[in-house]
């Protein structure tokens, strides 16, 4: 299941839906759907920065911005990253606990990061 | 038990998809601690706890040269401490670039504040580092004066080359990623005049005298975001 933005291209044999992805990614900021990709054959899909493929057994912690891709198994909960405090003034915010087996896909850099800091210089 | 305090001041790093998209991979022991930018963390395994402590940030602009303003910014630190597995923590940058890994054995770098991502618990910041009184105000700049024992990582903006100084060299301030403190430093002018070298874009430059590494980056954050911002329009 890539993130709604990361979708390139994909050979015939592939099919694409739409899934119901739940209150708890409205809340890491990915939207009340997710697209999921099936079916045989090759699937491009991009982010910015750097792709880390990841194989998870058990739980992971990924920061909202940077999660890519997932496979469909695997269930995705928010959670603040740390403490109250934490969280808003260490820069982490909300996280997301990817729980499962499977890959994980995540990018090395953050769209709204980027944005944050020329926010910052106009 | 010595080997692993020994194994504790440094850090496991693997830096990942260079020289672009650097991430820094730091596996940890079973306790073990490190601290990081605030923001800078992708991933990370469960059971690592993560606190953060606020460093007032004091900084004086002269202008005038006798009236002072002090500017207080908040610096932000995250401490991540892992459990009894161990664990993963991936760290990332905003910009695209590289990353650096420097082990320390009690000499002093300063690094520029944007440019710090992460340093073993023995490692001293000094959020407070006024070496380039003048600079800071007028480039948006501000630098850290780390030293101890351990491991410190650092990214760039765009590619990152290390200059090892003998005699005298000069590097733009906006280039600058890092210099150990044995080199002395002076900031001064580009050009011959002041006109021509706030006419000629260069601003201020660093002079670096002595024995010591620079690491310089190809790009210049500063000036990206002056271009970038000015060319932004107001919403309406």
């Amino acid at each position: 299941m890539p993130s709604k933005n990361a979708y390139i291209a994909s050979d015939l044999g592939v099919k694409l839906g739409v899934k119901w992805a739940g209150f708890g990614s409205l809340i890491g900021g990915e939207g009340l759907f997710k697209l999921v990709v099936s079916g045989n054959g090759k699937v491009f899909f991009g982010a910015y920065g750097g792709i880390l493929e990841k194989e998870i057994n058990g739980e992971f912690i990924v920061d909202s911005g940077h999660l890519v891709a997932y496979e469909p198994t695997m269930k995705l909960k928010p959670q603040l990253a740390g403490g109250i405090f934490s969280s808003f003034f260490g820069g982490e915010g909300f996280v997301t606990r990817v729980e499962g087996k499977g890959k994980i896909y995540i990018q090395t850099r953050n769209l709204s990061g980027l944005a944050t800091w020329v926010n910052r210089h106009i | 038990m010595e080997s692993n305090i020994i194994d504790n001041q440094k850090l496991n790093v693997n830096i990942q998809l260079r020289p672009g998209s650097a991430a820094a991979e730091i596996k940890l022991n079973p306790g073990q601690e490190f601290t990081a930018e605030a923001g800078a963390m992708i991933a990370m395994s469960q059971g690592i706890q993560m606190s953060t402590t606020t460093y007032k940030k004091e900084f004086w602009w002269n202008y005038e040269r006798y009236k002072k303003i002090a500017f207080r910014r908040k610096f932000f630190l995250n401490h991540y401490k892992a459990g009894q597995q161990g664990g993963t923590v991936i760290l990332g940058a905003t910009h695209a670039g590289d990353m650096f890994v420097k082990e320390l054995n009690g000499e002093n770098l300063i690094v520029q504040g944007g440019s710090y991502v992460a340093s073993s618990p023995d490692i001293e910041i000094n959020t407070n580092w006024q070496g380039f009184k003048s600079l800071i105000s007028k480039e948006g700049l501000f630098w850290l004066g780390i030293k101890g024992k351990g491991t410190v990582i650092v990214n760039s903006f765009g590619a990152i080359y290390p200059v090892v100084v003998s005699g005298e060299y000069i590097v733009d301030t906006g280039h600058i990623v890092a210099f150990e403190e044995s080199l002395n430093f002076n900031l001064t002018k580009a050009g011959k005049s002041w006109i021509s070298s706030i006419l000629g874009g260069e601003g201020l430059v660093c002079k670096f005298k002595g024995q010591g590494t620079v690491w310089v980056q190809s790009h210049n954050t500063t000036s990206f975001g002056n271009i970038l911002g000015s060319r932004l329009k107001p919403r309406r």
